[in-house]
């Protein structure tokens, strides 16, 4: 068995990230369901929230449209598929929480 | 709180800003998803969403971003109320990520990771628990938990396998002297 060699300062933790990514925490679909059972989340709460994403982002667009600098057409290109996905996004949470209080109405 | 991560190509410090994450910090993990490979482990991790229960439950989760050159570098979802395998009151990292480019093999910044660790000892520490934390390493940084210096349980998470870790008391005495460099005030 090897002997694990802890680093022994601040410089020896920076080789560390160097060395190793970071990454922690359960990545199955169980766990992500048990999390969300645990701690439910408000879909309005939620579909609110990406709304106010999707109105900063078109805002944003918009701004860098008017000036219409070449160099800035690859940023608002990634915005507007970032605006393109958020929507499809607010599509299926307003799915789901349909599908959530049909559920209830019929428990 | 202000802390200094380090370009690890160059080595030139960055003063960079951990915080607990608000709603509008979405539309900077937005960008991650562009870059993030599609096989990484945690790519379906849903940080709009960790965010949003962090505020709903704030008793009982907590979600910390870290800022650097107007970009979220990291983040962290945490449940307060948890227990570790001896039943002390401990904090469990729920999930702890970087930004892609903070990644191997591009790595732009160095500790990132273990700064947000040890917000997270900070914490458990604020919170009476002494430092203890609990967290489940990815595959690929089993190495950087086992080296920080927390402990390795025997025992396996249930369903997925991954190796957990904990720190205790006095571990996590230990690594928040050595990092006491990254935090500015």
């Amino acid at each position: 068995m090897t002997e694990t060699k802890i680093a022994r300062n601040w410089e020896e933790i920076g080789e560390l990230e160097e060395e190793y990514d970071a990454l922690a925490g359960a990545t199955t679909p169980e766990a992500e369901r048990t999390l969300r059972e645990k701690y439910p989340v408000s879909w309005p709460r939620l579909l609110e929230l990406k709304m106010q994403e999707m109105q900063k982002l078109l805002g944003e667009v918009q701004a860098m449209s008017v000036e219409e600098k070449p160099a800035d057409m690859y940023q608002i290109q990634r915005k507007i598929n970032t605006l393109r996905k958020l929507a499809v996004e607010v599509d299926d949470g307003l799915l789901e929480f349909s599908q959530e209080l049909l559920t209830k109405e019929h428990a | 709180m202000k802390v200094k991560i380090v370009v690890a190509a160059t080595g030139e410090e960055v003063i960079a800003e951990i915080r607990p994450a608000r709603l509008d910090d979405v539309i900077l993990w937005q960008r991650w998803k562009g870059q993030m490979p599609a096989a990484a482990e945690d790519a379906h991790w849903r940080w709009d969403e960790y965010i949003l229960l962090a505020e709903m439950h704030p008793r009982e989760l907590a979600c910390f971003i870290l800022l650097a050159e107007g970009e979220a570098q990291g983040l962290m979802l945490l449940e307060l109320e948890h227990e570790n395998d001896l039943g002390e009151k401990d904090i469990h990292g729920l999930h702890i990520s970087t930004a892609p480019w903070n990644r191997l093999p591009e790595k732009r910044f160095k500790y990132v990771g273990s700064l947000l660790v040890a917000i997270a000892v900070k914490l458990s520490i604020a919170r009476g628990c002494e430092g203890r934390l609990w967290l489940e390493s990815l595959p690929g940084a089993e190495g950087f938990y086992r080296r920080l210096g927390m402990i390795e349980l025997g025992e396996r998470s249930p369903g997925e396998g991954l190796v957990q870790f904990k720190f205790d008391a006095d571990r996590a005495a230990s690594f928040s002297r050595k990092m006491e460099e990254g935090f500015l005030e």
